[in-house]
C-alpha cells in the first residue's frame, strides 16, 4: 500500500508537494515512533542520560545567550546581573561540551552506527565540529582583553590556511553575526535533525554477549527515565 | 573583594598553571576537566541505573 493510499490522498492531492512532504514524514516518522511511550530495557543505564543532559544545556545556552544579546556588552560587562547571566552562559557551554564528549565517548564504544544509524553518527559528529565553532565565536564576542587575545592568536591561523579573508576573526560584527546567528542556528537545526534520525531507527542496542547471536527485540520499559 | 560565601573556590586573579611534558603542553584546570569527564564516563558505565518500581 502506497503512502497516498495508506493516508486516503486522492490523485490530485498526490500532486501536491504539502502532501507528499505530510506523507513521507508521518511514513518515516509515525506518532508512535516521534514520542514513544516506552524504549528498550538496555536504555535503562546512565550512559544514555547524556544525549538529553546535552539538549538541556543547550536550551539553557540559547535562553541566556538571548539574554546576553538583549541587554549587550555593557551590561554583561558591568553589572552584577548581567555577571549572572554571563557566567550562566559560559558553564552552560561547559557543560554542554562535558555532556556532548561523554555522549560521543558512549556512542563510539557501543558503535552507534550499527544497524544503519550512519547518518545518525555523522550528524551527531557535523553538530560536534559546528558547536565548537559557535564556541569559538563566542570567545571572540565577548568584548575584553580575553577576546582579543584569542583573536590576535588566532587569526595567524586561519590566515595560514587561508580562510582569514572570509573569516576574519578581528572583526567582532561578523564574529557576532556568526554566533548569535548563523551558527546556533545551525546547532540546533543539526540537534533536530540528529534526534529525528535517533527516533526513527530507535536508540542503539548494545553489543552482543561474546560468542552470542545478536539479542532479539529486547522488552521495553517505560519512557521517561532514561532517553538516547 | 566578593563575599567569602559566592568567592571562587580556587583563586583565578593569576596566571594558569601549565603541565608541560615534552610536546604536551596542556593548562591543568583542562586536564582536570577531562580527568573528571573519564570519572563521569566511567561511573556512568558502572553505576547500575536506578529501577522503576512496578505499578508505579
Amino acid at each position: 500500500m502506497s503512502d497516498g493510499e495508506r493516508t486516503g490522498a486522492s490523485t490530485g492531492e498526490r500532486r501536491m508537494w504539502t502532501t507528499w512532504v505530510r506523507e513521507r514524514a508521518v511514513s518515516s516518522l509515525p506518532p508512535e515512533k516521534l514520542l514513544p511511550d516506552r524504549q528498550p530495557s538496555y536504555v535503562s543505564s546512565w550512559i544514555y542520560v547524556f544525549g538529553v543532559a546535552t539538549i538541556a544545556a543547550l536550551v539553557v545556552v540559547v535562553v541566556s545567550g538571548m539574554i546576553l544579546g538583549l541587554a549587550g556588552p555593557a551590561w554583561w560587562h558591568t553589572s552584577s546581573l548581567g555577571r549572572f547571566f554571563n557566567g550562566i552562559h559560559l558553564w552552560a557551554v561547559e557543560l554542554f561540551f562535558f555532556a556532548m564528549v561523554v555522549h560521543l565517548w558512549g556512542k563510539f564504544f557501543m558503535a552507534a552506527w550499527r544497524g544503519g544509524r550512519g547518518r545518525t553518527w555523522v550528524s551527531g559528529a557535523v553538530t560536534f565540529l559546528v558547536a565548537i565553532g559557535a564556541a569559538f565565536t563566542g570567545y571572540l564576542s565577548q568584548q575584553n582583553f580575553d577576546s582579543q587575545w584569542i583573536a590576535s592568536e588566532g587569526k595567524d591561523g586561519l590566515n595560514s590556511v587561508g580562510i582569514g579573508a572570509f573569516f576574519n576573526v578581528a572583526n567582532f560584527g561578523q564574529m557576532y553575526t556568526f554566533h548569535v546567528i548563523l551558527l546556533p542556528v545551525a546547532v540546533v537545526a543539526l540537534v533536530v535533525w540528529h534526534v529525528l534520525l535517533v527516533r526513527r531507527s530507535g536508540v542503539v542496542p548494545p553489543y552482543p554477549a561474546r560468542g552470542a547471536a545478536a539479542a532479539p527485540a529486547p522488552a521495553a520499559t517505560p519512557a521517561g527515565g532514561a532517553e538516547q | 573583594m566578593p563575599h567569602p560565601v559566592i568567592a571562587a573556590l580556587f583563586d583565578l586573579s593569576h596566571p594558569a598553571h601549565y603541565l608541560h611534558w615534552h610536546f604536551f603542553q596542556m593548562s591543568v584546570a583542562n586536564v582536570m576537566v577531562i580527568l573528571l569527564m573519564i570519572a563521569v564516563f566511567l561511573a556512568a558505565i558502572l553505576i547500575p541505573f536506578p529501577k522503576r518500581e512496578r505499578g508505579s
